[in-house]
């Protein structure tokens, strides 16, 4: 092997080094703060700007202060469920309205970059079994994560559906910032180390904790381009949803209890 | 300009693009490799943590080229110079002239040490 390769390798392979939390967490509130803090100084030194100027840094910097706020929520969140100060409360959410109160969310990052939506609607009415601050945490992250590492005009897709008992939510997007092939390791919390998570930000660390928490799992890949976060999680019996199921379970326990 | 967050790299080139330069904003290394083969540029502005080969790997690349030798490289990233893998003596072996870290200079700064080793490379 020339020196040449030795020399790159060694620079690609740096990410094995691990990072702890508190360097990474401390990295990735740096970003939207140098962002809040360099379009600030440009209003401020510039002599003239046009409205139309100014509102455009001013909606950056909101977006950046949105964005810190998202991260610094996720950890919290992430720590109470760590020390066991979070009791996971899972309850049907049907998963179309959250999506759509999240898409109204982020519409200002959207219309930033131009990115364009589309939430395939055949089994948006699914109700999924989730704690929903922590499933709107999860969405939250991973659809903040796609406008981030989209180019410019880029679509997003998520598509909701359901196989057997189980929801499937995915979140495509195309960009080229991750590796070809399944990134399982990505989310790997067993590897006991966070090297993976270095290029790809805090917030993924913070949706494994929380998708954990309620029983889920979460699955990356990239295929020709896209990349794909799918996440799993149990759905509501169709039967316990209605009032006739109740009863016919009840019926068939009381046998037993008054035995 | 190789940077993989959309929004700092945003807000940098359009400083730079009302101070009166060129930019092309480009995220992923492969890419900006491609994009030199193609066009001649002034300077290389790079951040140092892209996900499929890093800031550094990059250097090391481009520096591989003859016809690229002098471009000088400005290292704009919000990792330390502590935390560099090699020295800075090898990173100005490489053709680093300048090395700023984003948390602590404003876009205004960037454009000046932009502006400073375009007008080194021209002269």
């Amino acid at each position: 092997m020339g020196k040449r390769r030795k020399m790159q390798q060694l620079f690609d392979d740096d990410e094995s080094q691990p990072v702890d939390l508190l360097t990474m967490t401390a990295h990735e509130l740096k970003s939207p703060l140098t962002l809040i803090s360099g379009i600030s100084s440009i209003l401020l030194n510039q002599q003239t700007v046009s409205p139309k100027r100014q509102r455009n840094d001013l909606h950056r910097i909101l977006h950046a202060s949105d964005r810190l706020l998202a991260l610094v929520e996720g950890l919290v969140a992430a720590g109470k469920l760590d020390n066991g100060y979070w009791r996971v409360e899972r309850q049907p959410v049907i998963i179309g309205n959250l999506l759509r109160a999240l898409i109204d969310e982020l519409a200002p990052r959207l219309e930033d970059k131009d990115i364009t939506v589309e939430i395939d609607r055949r089994y948006t009415m699914t109700p999924i079994l989730a704690d929903y601050e922590c499933l709107y945490h999860v969405l939250y992250n991973l659809i903040d994560n796609a406008i981030k590492y989209s180019p410019q005009g880029a679509h997003i897709v998520i598509k909701p559906q359901r196989e057997h008992t189980t929801a499937i939510i995915d979140i495509e997007n195309t960009g080229k910032n991750l590796k070809t092939g399944p990134l399982e390791q990505l989310l790997e919390k067993s590897t006991g180390n966070t090297k993976t998570l270095r290029s790809h930000g805090l917030g993924l660390y913070i949706v494994q904790r929380l998708v954990e928490a309620q029983q889920g799992v979460v699955i990356v890949n990239v295929d020709d381009g896209v990349i794909r976060f799918r996440l799993k999680l149990p759905t509501v019996r169709q039967l316990s949803l209605f009032p006739e199921g109740k009863r016919v379970r009840h019926q068939t326990e009381q046998p037993a209890v008054a035995s | 300009m190789l940077e993989d967050d959309h929004d700092l790299g945003g807000m940098y080139a359009s400083q730079l693009r009302q101070d009166g330069h060129t930019v092309i904003m480009l995220d992923d290394a492969q890419d900006a490799l491609d994009y030199l083969h193609r066009k001649p540029v002034d300077v290389v502005i790079l951040d140092l943590m892209l996900p499929i080969h890093n800031g550094f790997a990059f250097l090391y690349e481009m520096r591989g080229y003859e016809d690229w030798h002098d471009v000088p490289v400005m290292i704009l990233s919000n990792l330390q110079k502590r935390d560099f893998p090699v020295s800075e003596q090898l990173l100005r072996h490489l053709g680093v002239r300048d090395i700023l870290c984003k948390s602590r200079v404003r876009p205004a700064d960037v454009v000046a040490s932009a502006a400073r080793l375009q007008y080194a490379r021209r002269r």
